[in-house]
């Protein structure tokens, strides 16, 4: 009988993480007070978060990781989508957050150097708190 | 350690012609048998059977293999009795068998004797003989289709029996295994369908066949398949067959230029297989056995591969401590560390002209059982849903199936635990809960109930503490239901839970979740026992926020090397910080991805080609159960965690455990703050022959060795500049005897993976200045750093040191006051090694 040499299968395309292109972001002044059902947050109360109202051109994809904002020296880890394109990062301590920083996207654990320059840079917001 | 083939004709090997390994029977024994199963003698041996001091049964066996020799009983089996057994062959008689006491089955299974199970699967349209497995041994089998016995055996083998079948199997039948002990009946067996075989059916195949040989296999049979054989084209008869392999005894024995050939056939209607043909080798071609690992200590060798009915001959430096058959072969002397070891076959007429040769290793554990493998009840499962608490869960039932009623004898035991599962991010469109159902039914078949968490509400790109919280709290909502349910008459978990031993298991975030969970719960009448974090996050690391140590329950962590996702294998850092309550885990493993633990996530995101998902869900199926049983169910398991002993079936060779129990002495574990010349225990430590060590943070910060650590916690690097570099560490006066020397190690990663293994010595000091030495490779050696394109890792494991294997060049170590222990880099290759937990241990 012959033998088949057989043929190297090529492996699978990998699940892409590449994060989608910045095209606006907006800040305001809001509070941060989350509710846990079950137990007390380790997070923060804050009344004077800053939230980043961030908007790309597709979808962040879904992974382990999370989708992290770079404020000049400042990760923001925490965010919220409001749906593919909008997504709403806070930052807990914006006394920590530099006017003019440029920001990046990221994703959470991997080196600040690997975060995508999005072109925008941080302006503190001018409006009053509002309700998280 | 792995061995090698020699030639025998090169060894002085002495036989002792008086020696005759015991056999030994099967256990366990259990009242009410009508029978035993007798595996190890030597083909055609006497078998003395002894029930309470005298011979019961005397027969002359045939073959040890395949399936021992079952001894009919003239009265059932008593509870309390002693049985023991021995052979005589050839005018010599072995010692006797240790005795094995009658036990009561009821208690080792309050519910129930386990299901039978119907192995191999499937069965097959006119299948005439089927093998039921899980058997207890003595007990009686029996199978029906449609309804009606179609075959019965009373006074079973163990662990498994053949059952003919008559009629044969006719098409789509619903066919079950049945067992009873003691009139008290298990539940059946799953069921299985009957289905058409293979057409055309495989031409049959032969193991290899030697001149001298008593017994032929023959391969690639159709489950429940006739066999027609024929030895130099003289018709031998029909043989049933279970199905995978037939194996006969013939007589006489086999003689080069012979023929042998076999068909095989299912219904008489249709045509047989092509006919299979083998010549028999010559004597000369016959080649040296397969055999397990051996360590010190032990007393019994097992034999991998052998041909079918040969005699299995074991030497201890040189002298004969051996004669018996595969599996195991019992010894006359227990091995010691260092020893020289040599296996070899032997057939009537034939010596096997090759012989294994091996070294004794210090620690190298035997692969018996299997964790996974307990299988006692069926199962049943259902969704559940109120409002956004939702999921599935598997629990044991009185029959398989969608919603069957609950195990109504197990829940007349008493409540039974409860393990709540919690995948992690991924697409919302995919129902991730639903993709750790086999490992639902590992745990439900054993007797837990296993919840999946449906966690989609959560999914997407929402990210960070705030969704690990969301997700923590949802999972104690499902805890909450099920406690509801605990307590609603009428409900099918109504009076069943028992939500004081509660595991946990958790995928990705949800890995990161179920650490979370026990830190927050509070007291809502939850004690969870053991937690799982498989492939875990860890977002309050990278927020900034304290990682959260687990603490008050087992904890275990699984670590995909070739992880795409998780990078960091951020779960060795839970496993850094938890707590041994009672004990800690981790499971590195080698060529395994993110998503294939889950059956929901279809990508390979591996950074390398990985093994396949079947034996990823293997890993998490393996040492999950592990984990479970030992803590929820009081099984003796761990042992599979701590490196007694190896799971069979499971790729250990890319498995790097690490493992930490409580109540031990720590010698050095670094987390002091008080620098590298002060140890744990407050002993000073020294440095000579050029060694170079010091404390560093394990942990993906600028002040770490280099950039390949990536858990979080402190430890040492050792970098010797010269060869025989010795880092010493004083303990005050320690009487290790019996004890062992626990040490996690790994060869610092630093770039390329540079050619070849490298080691280290750990040396044992007494009060005298005589040290004794013990190589790394005696105790299943240092693991080779994971090739992962792009990053570098140092992930520690334990290696376990005997301190009976410590051997002094001169004079005698005295265990009972050792003072320091030592670690010698005498490798020459001058890489660096790192370093963590040293502790002595009671095992």
């Amino acid at each position: 009988m012959s033998s088949d040499p057989g043929e190297l299968e090529r492996q699978p395309d990998r699940p892409t993480y590449d994060l989608p292109r910045v095209t606006s972001v907006e800040t305001r002044r809001t509070q941060f007070a989350p509710r846990r059902r079950n137990f007390k947050t380790a997070l923060p109360d804050v009344d004077t978060a800053v939230e980043f109202l961030v908007v790309t051109d597709g979808a962040i994809p879904a992974r382990a990781l999370g989708p992290v904002l770079v404020v000049g020296e400042s990760i923001l880890t925490e965010v919220a989508a409001a749906d593919d394109t909008h997504y709403r990062f806070v930052a807990l301590e914006p006394q920590t957050l530099e006017p003019g920083a440029p920001i990046s996207l990221g994703w959470s654990g991997r080196p600040v150097t690997e975060s995508i320059p999005t072109g925008f840079r941080f302006e503190p917001p001018e409006s009053a708190p509002e309700e998280n | 350690m792995d061995g090698k083939v020699v030639e025998r004709d090169r060894l002085d090997l002495q036989d002792d012609r008086e020696l005759l390994s015991p056999p030994w029977l099967g256990e366990p024994l259990y009242q009410c048998a009508t029978a035993v199963t007798v595996f190890g003698f030597v083909p055609h041996a006497e078998i003395d059977l002894e029930v309470d001091g005298a011979i019961a049964v005397s027969i002359t066996a045939e073959f040890p293999e395949p399936v021992g020799e079952t001894l009919a009983l003239s009265a059932p089996l008593v509870s309390g009795q002693t049985l023991r057994v021995r052979q005589r062959w050839a005018g010599l008689t072995s010692p006797w068998s240790p005795s094995v006491v009658v036990r009561d089955h009821t208690v080792d299974y309050p519910a129930g004797p386990p299901r039978p199970q119907i192995n191999p699967p499937p069965v097959l349209h006119c299948g005439s003989r089927t093998r039921v497995a899980n058997l207890l041994g003595g007990g009686n089998v029996w199978i029906t289709a449609d309804g009606a016995e179609v075959g019965r055996v009373n006074g079973c083998a163990i662990p498994g029996q053949g059952v003919n079948v008559n009629p044969f199997y006719g098409s789509g039948q619903r066919v079950r295994a049945h067992f009873e002990l003691c009139r008290d009946q298990s539940p059946p067996s799953l069921e299985h369908i009957t289905q058409p075989g293979p057409v055309p059916l495989p031409i049959p195949g032969f193991d290899d066949v030697y001149e001298g040989g008593e017994q032929l296999r023959i391969n690639s049979i159709a489950n429940g398949a006739r066999v027609s054989v024929s030895r130099n084209g003289l018709p031998l008869g029909t043989f049933r067959c279970w199905g995978g392999a037939l194996l006969l005894g013939l007589n006489p024995a086999f003689s080069t230029g012979e023929n042998l050939e076999a068909s095989q056939q299912l219904c008489p209607t249709d045509p047989p297989s092509g006919t299979g043909t083998t010549p028999v080798q010559p004597c000369t071609s016959l080649p040296a056995p397969g055999v397990g690992p051996v360590q010190a200590g032990d007393s019994r060798l097992v034999v991998t591969s052998s041909v079918p009915g040969s005699q299995i001959l074991v030497y201890r430096n040189l002298v004969q401590v051996g004669l018996g058959s595969a599996p195991i072969v019992n010894l006359t002397q227990t091995l010691v560390a260092g020893d020289t070891v040599h296996v070899l076959q032997k057939l009537p007429g034939c010596v096997g002209r090759l012989v294994v040769e091996l070294t004794v290793a210090c620690v190298d554990p035997p692969y018996q059982g299997d964790p996974t493998a307990l299988d006692l009840f069926p199962v049943g499962f259902i969704e559940y849903a109120d409002g956004p608490v939702r999921g599935s869960v598997y629990y044991p039932a009185d029959d398989d199936g969608e919603n069957t009623a609950f195990n109504e004898r197990l829940a007349g035991t008493g409540r039974v635990p409860v393990v709540f599962m919690a995948h992690g991010n991924h697409s919302p469109a995919d129902p991730s809960y639903l993709g750790y159902d086999y490992f639902q039914r590992s745990l439900a078949r054993m007797g837990i109930v296993a919840v999946s968490v449906d966690c989609n509400a959560l999914n997407g790109a929402g990210s960070g503490v705030g969704n690990i919280e969301d997700r923590a709290d949802l999972i104690i909502d499902s805890i909450r239901h099920f406690q509801t349910l605990d307590v609603t008459p009428g409900s099918l978990f109504g009076g069943k839970l028992d939500l004081a031993r509660v595991g946990l298991m958790g995928h990705s975030r949800g890995g990161d979740a179920i650490v979370t969970l026990p830190a927050v719960i509070g007291s809502i009448g939850v004690t969870i026992r053991a937690g799982l974090a498989l492939a875990s996050t860890n977002f309050r690391y990278w927020f900034g926020l304290p990682t959260i140590a687990p603490a008050g329950y087992a904890f275990m962590t699984v670590l995909p090397a070739a992880d795409g996702d998780v990078v960091d294998n951020n779960g060795a850092q839970f496993y850094d910080q938890a707590s041994p309550d009672p004990f800690k885990s981790q499971v590195y493993v080698h060529s395994t991805n993110h998503n294939f633990f889950n059956r929901e996530w279809a990508f390979d995101d591996g950074v390398t080609p990985v093994i396949s998902r079947s034996s990823h869900e293997r890993i998490l199926d393996v040492y999950g159960c592990a984990l479970f049983r030992s803590t929820l169910l009081g099984h003796a398991t761990e042992v599979y965690l701590d490196q007694t002993l190896k799971p069979v079936g499971t790729p250990i060779a890319i498995v790097h455990l690490s493992y930490q129990k409580e109540g031990q002495t720590t010698v050095d574990n670094h987390e002091d703050r008080n620098g590298i010349a002060v140890n744990s225990l407050m002993l000073p430590t020294s440095q000579a022959g050029g060694m170079s060590a010091d404390e560093y943070p394990f942990d993906q910060v600028s002040a770490a060795f280099n950039g390949s650590f990536f858990g979080l916690t402190t430890g040492m690097v050792a970098q010797p500049l010269e060869r025989g570099a010795v880092f010493r560490t004083e303990v005050g006066s320690e009487d290790l005897t019996g004890r062992e020397i626990w040490l996690r190690v790994a060869e610092v990663a630093t770039g390329s993976v540079p050619a070849g293994g490298t080691g280290f010595q750990l040396g044992l000091e007494d009060g005298a200045g005589t040290i004794g030495w013990i190589d790394s490779d005696f105790v299943g050696g240092l693991p080779r750093p994971f090739d992962r394109p792009g990053t570098d890792k140092s992930m520690l494991s334990l290696l376990r040191f005997k301190s009976g294997c410590a051997r002094p060049q001169r004079g005698k170590l005295d265990l009972q006051g050792i003072v320091a222990v030592l670690i010698r880099c005498d490798r020459g290759d001058k890489r660096a090694l790192a370093f963590d937990d040293l502790q002595l241990v009671k095992p």
